[in-house]
């Protein structure tokens, strides 16, 4: 902004001075970036017929890379380790998950394409380029029996209300059992709505339904909810009268008692 | 939150640990099912526990201390969450900490054992 200290005329022909070379410059810049664009499309038109259709569908337009390290850094507890391929882990540290995070060694284990060995955990992309994470601790073979046992019991509990969808989960064994035992202690303070038990993108079907949406939980519920220690402390939002509480993945072993 | 409330959450943590492990440990019982808390651990104050069952029922004991071997208490068959909390602290929410399941015809032991015991041991 130009500033009239009594030389106003002097200083708006000074300034106006300066505009007329510059305004030239931006004519003769706006003229090269005009022929630069049309450059571009001309290049990318031919690009197009050149490339085959199949090849331009499967450029990502990001790679699964920033999913999976969205999902690491959403879902899982900071303390656990993952290993990942090599290639993979400067990706991951871009995206921004912490380089202490990345193995080597670690609960899960991501691999490209096929699923490593394990529990299948999550998979984000398609195909050959595909980011499988799955964990390697042994699985009992009797965890989704004990959840189912548990889920019954609570669907038998008058102050346990349940929806269609979260019912099904819940007979079919397929609930973290940190969801399970905290139902069960807000139950007995005040009848509970379940809502759902949702899936979260990525994640394998297999895995056990990690996050409950309540209606109606109460201020003294929800300190409760917020003092537990680890591993029975979720993440808690709320958003009107409805509260989502999340577990990290994985569950540690042995709360089932299996 | 007190330095001296945290020390007594870390303690509790600590026991709440070991009575997970030992929850499972049973006595035969010709008929129903009982359940008994054991405070065997020095290093933790008095206690209040909270049991309770996936279908609802809830059983207490509370102001356990070291030394101290409750009743047997008739509870229903079922599977159990398990809270603790310090007796001295009871505006503290009680901490989870485990999970037992109570079988027909079973007696169960529930035992604090803090740091200076070690190990567990079973009743």
């Amino acid at each position: 902004m130009a500033v009239d200290h009594g030389t106003g005329e002097r200083v708006a022909g000074d300034v106006l001075d300066v505009r007329r070379p510059g305004r030239a410059r931006l004519r003769d810049v706006g003229r090269v970036g005009l022929a630069v664009a049309a450059l571009a499309v001309a290049v990318a038109a031919v690009a197009l017929v050149i490339m085959p259709p199949r090849a331009v569908a499967a450029l990502p337009p990001s790679g699964p890379h920033v999913a999976l390290a969205a999902w690491i850094n959403a879902a899982t507890d900071t303390a656990t380790v993952l290993e990942v391929p090599p290639d993979v882990r400067a990706d991951l540290i871009r995206d921004g998950v912490a380089p202490q995070r990345l193995g080597p060694g670690g609960t899960l284990v991501v691999t490209r394409g096929a699923p490593g060995p394990g529990r299948p955990v999550a998979r984000f992309g398609d195909g050959a380029d595909a980011l499988a994470v799955s964990r390697t601790d042994p699985d009992s073979g009797r965890e989704a029996a004990v959840s189912a046992a548990w889920g019954r019991q609570l669907l038998d509990n008058p102050a346990v209300r349940v929806d269609a969808p979260a019912r099904a989960v819940l007979q079919d064994g397929q609930a973290d059992p940190r969801a399970l035992l905290v139902l069960a202690v807000l139950a007995a303070r005040e009848p509970v709505h379940v809502l759902d038990l949702p899936a979260v993108s990525g994640e394998d079907p297999g895995l056990p339904r990690h996050q409950v949406v309540l209606s109606g939980l109460d201020a003294e519920a929800l300190a409760w909810v917020r003092a537990q220690r680890p591993p029975f402390t979720p993440l808690v939002m709320t958003a009107g009268n409805t509260t989502a509480l999340a577990w990290a993945v994985p569950a540690p072993s042995g709360l089932l008692g299996t | 939150m007190s330095r001296q409330h945290l020390g007594r959450v870390a303690l509790l943590a600590a026991a709440a640990l070991v009575l997970a492990v030992l929850l499972p440990t049973t006595a035969a019982a010709a008929t129903g099912t009982y359940l008994r808390l054991a405070h065997l651990s020095p290093d933790t104050p008095n206690v209040d526990v909270t049991v309770t069952g996936f279908t609802g029922r809830t059983y207490q004991l509370k102001g356990v201390g070291y030394g101290a071997v409750s009743t047997y208490q008739t509870v229903e068959p079922g599977t159990y969450t398990v809270q603790m909390r310090a007796s001295a602290d009871p505006s503290a929410a009680p901490l989870l900490t485990g999970t037992v399941r109570a079988e027909e015809g079973r007696a169960y032991t529930a035992a604090v054992l803090g740091p200076r015991l070690g190990r567990a041991s079973r009743c």
